[in-house]
């Protein structure tokens, strides 16, 4: 594919999701009896929509922190030395690899975190996506650490560099340009993921645009709100995430 | 180069990998250290480059007494090239050697530039400033290694070897380069297999063999060995 198809295609990208944008603002013009969007930011409402959004975003960042902190140890588990460890490890990757999230995510908070003392719904349904989304960062660290081998490790302490120098201008480089293209792509998964959480009642977005159908029965305009909302928050990501290989490939 | 060791001792596992080695030498500019593989020539230069410290014994590297040398320190002072190419993957061939330069050795990046170019141009790389190592055979990839190294002005060059990774054609290319740093009067203190070239480059022999030196001297003990292990060990490569 040549540049001018690149920049063209991610023109077009760009100019779709504008265009719904505008799309959806337009349809928030009052009086409408079809795809009456105007009616979806009536009275509470719109507080309602708010208090789900900053929930996923919430959730989403809760669970990248302890999913990043829980895949690195089901890392450091998984090229243990000890044959117990690793085969706990690697029993508990391909169980989260075979089992869809939904199920996963209601085993675990039902099954499991009910039984805990822990009283919050919000942590326990936090704990179950952070426990999906473990194996997912492994494969991550994974990937990344295999990019710079021992050798290349060696041969920067006989330079004489000092640690930090190491990691930012030899370490850091290599493993972020290998390392945030796959991350956004997993906290895009999180945060389409989180939805999910609105099976065990946490009021993030999904949850309270759903309540809001029931309240004011437009099924199509609530969904369609959701649609719009969740690109709100991905499609930056990826457009971060395309700005950042292109940023750091030129980073030295 | 001054190279002392008194009765050096490695050990890996409780095993002695490196058993009482002893050296004393002193003027020479070109130390080759050979052996079948297996015999710790690899460990004692990684001794006499501080990567690794022995488990009693003595060494001194010109000046330097290597117990009580900041290790920081004495690699600035140093070079070192591994059995495969190091650069840095994400970095251009100029870049590779100047930010060696410019980092460790707080040299200005106009300056640090000049010297690598000078040196790419000495060896013949200036084609390839700006290429990443991804972009280079073996053989570039490891005499801009050596050129990378040669940029800090070392006081000895260490090569563990430099050409075992490569097939014969490339091998020639980076032995040339090698030679090249005799002109440059670099001292360098080399691991290899290929006899020829160390009869050429060298002006001092080392034969190893299971973690003790068996025989030491100039280099025309490569004529006329005095041990049956290296005769042994000579007439097997040369064979081969
Ligand atoms: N890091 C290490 N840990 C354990 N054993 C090692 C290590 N490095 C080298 N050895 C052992 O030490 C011996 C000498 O190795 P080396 O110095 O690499 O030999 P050479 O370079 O002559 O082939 C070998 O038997 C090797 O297995
Ligand atoms: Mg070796």
């Amino acid at each position: 594919m040549n540049k001018y198809m690149k920049k063209t295609l991610s023109l077009i990208a760009a100019l779709s999701f504008y265009g719904l944008l505008i799309f959806v603002i337009v349809m928030l013009y009052p009086g409408r009896s079809y795809f009456n969007m105007g009616a979806m930011f009536t009275g509470t409402y719109p507080k309602f929509i708010i208090s789900g959004f900053l929930l996923t975003i919430w959730i989403s960042i809760l669970t990248l922190i302890g999913s990043l902190i829980f895949g690195f140890i089901l890392y450091l588990m998984n090229n243990s030395k000890k044959d117990t460890i690793r085969y706990i490890a690697v029993i508990y990757n391909e169980t989260v690899f075979g089992s869809p999230l939904i199920v996963f995510v209601v085993v675990v908070y039902y099954m499991v975190w009910n039984y805990l003392p822990f009283e919050s719904r919000l942590y326990g349904g936090v704990v179950a996506l952070i426990l999906y989304m473990g194996p997912y960062m492994k494969n991550l660290f994974e990937g990344a650490i295999k990019t710079i081998d021992d050798l290349q490790f060696q041969a920067m302490t006989v330079f004489g560099f000092t640690t930090f120098q190491k990691y930012r201008y030899i370490i850091l480089p290599q493993l972020l340009r290998v390392i945030v293209p796959p991350l956004i792509g997993n906290l895009t998964f999180i945060i389409k993921g989180s939805s999910l959480l609105n099976f065990i009642a946490i009021p993030e977005l999904y949850y309270q645009i759903t309540g809001i159908q029931y309240d004011n029965y437009l099924a199509v305009e609530g969904y369609l709100l959701m649609f719009v909302m969740y690109l709100m928050i991905t499609i930056p990501l990826i457009r971060v995430t395309k700005f950042f290989e292109k940023k750091v490939a030129s980073w030295n | 180069m001054e190279l002392i060791l008194k009765n050096v001792v490695k050990k890996y596992d409780n095993l002695e990998i490196l058993k009482n080695i002893n050296i004393n030498i002193k003027g020479k500019t070109g130390i080759a250290i050979i052996g079948p593989s297996g015999a710790g020539k690899s460990t004692l230069l990684r001794l006499l480059s501080k990567i690794e410290e022995p488990d009693s014994g003595e060494i001194f590297v010109n000046d330097h007494n290597l117990e009580n040398t900041n290790p920081a320190e004495f690699y600035k002072q140093i070079g070192f090239v591994f059995q495969q190419h190091t650069l840095f993957p994400h970095l251009s061939v100029l870049r590779n050697i100047t930010l060696v330069l410019e980092k460790v050795h707080k040299i200005e990046k106009l300056e640090a530039n000049l010297i690598a170019m000078t040196l790419l141009e000495k060896f013949e790389l200036q084609d390839h400033i700006n290429k990443l190592c991804s972009q280079l055979s073996g053989g570039q990839s490891q005499r801009v290694s050596i050129v990378r190294s040669l940029a800090i002005s070392p006081e000895i060059m260490f090569l563990d070897e430099p050409t075992s990774a490569l097939d014969p054609v490339l091998t020639q290319e980076v032995l040339k380069t090698i030679l090249q740093l005799r002109e440059e009067k670099t001292n360098f203190v080399i691991v290899t297999h290929e006899i020829l070239f160390a009869k050429k480059a060298a002006d001092f022999i080392i034969f190893m063999e299971d973690g003790k030196i068996v025989e030491m001297g100039d280099v025309s003990i490569l004529g006329e060995p005095q041990t049956p292990e290296l005769k042994q060990y000579l007439s097997n490569v040369f064979v081969s």
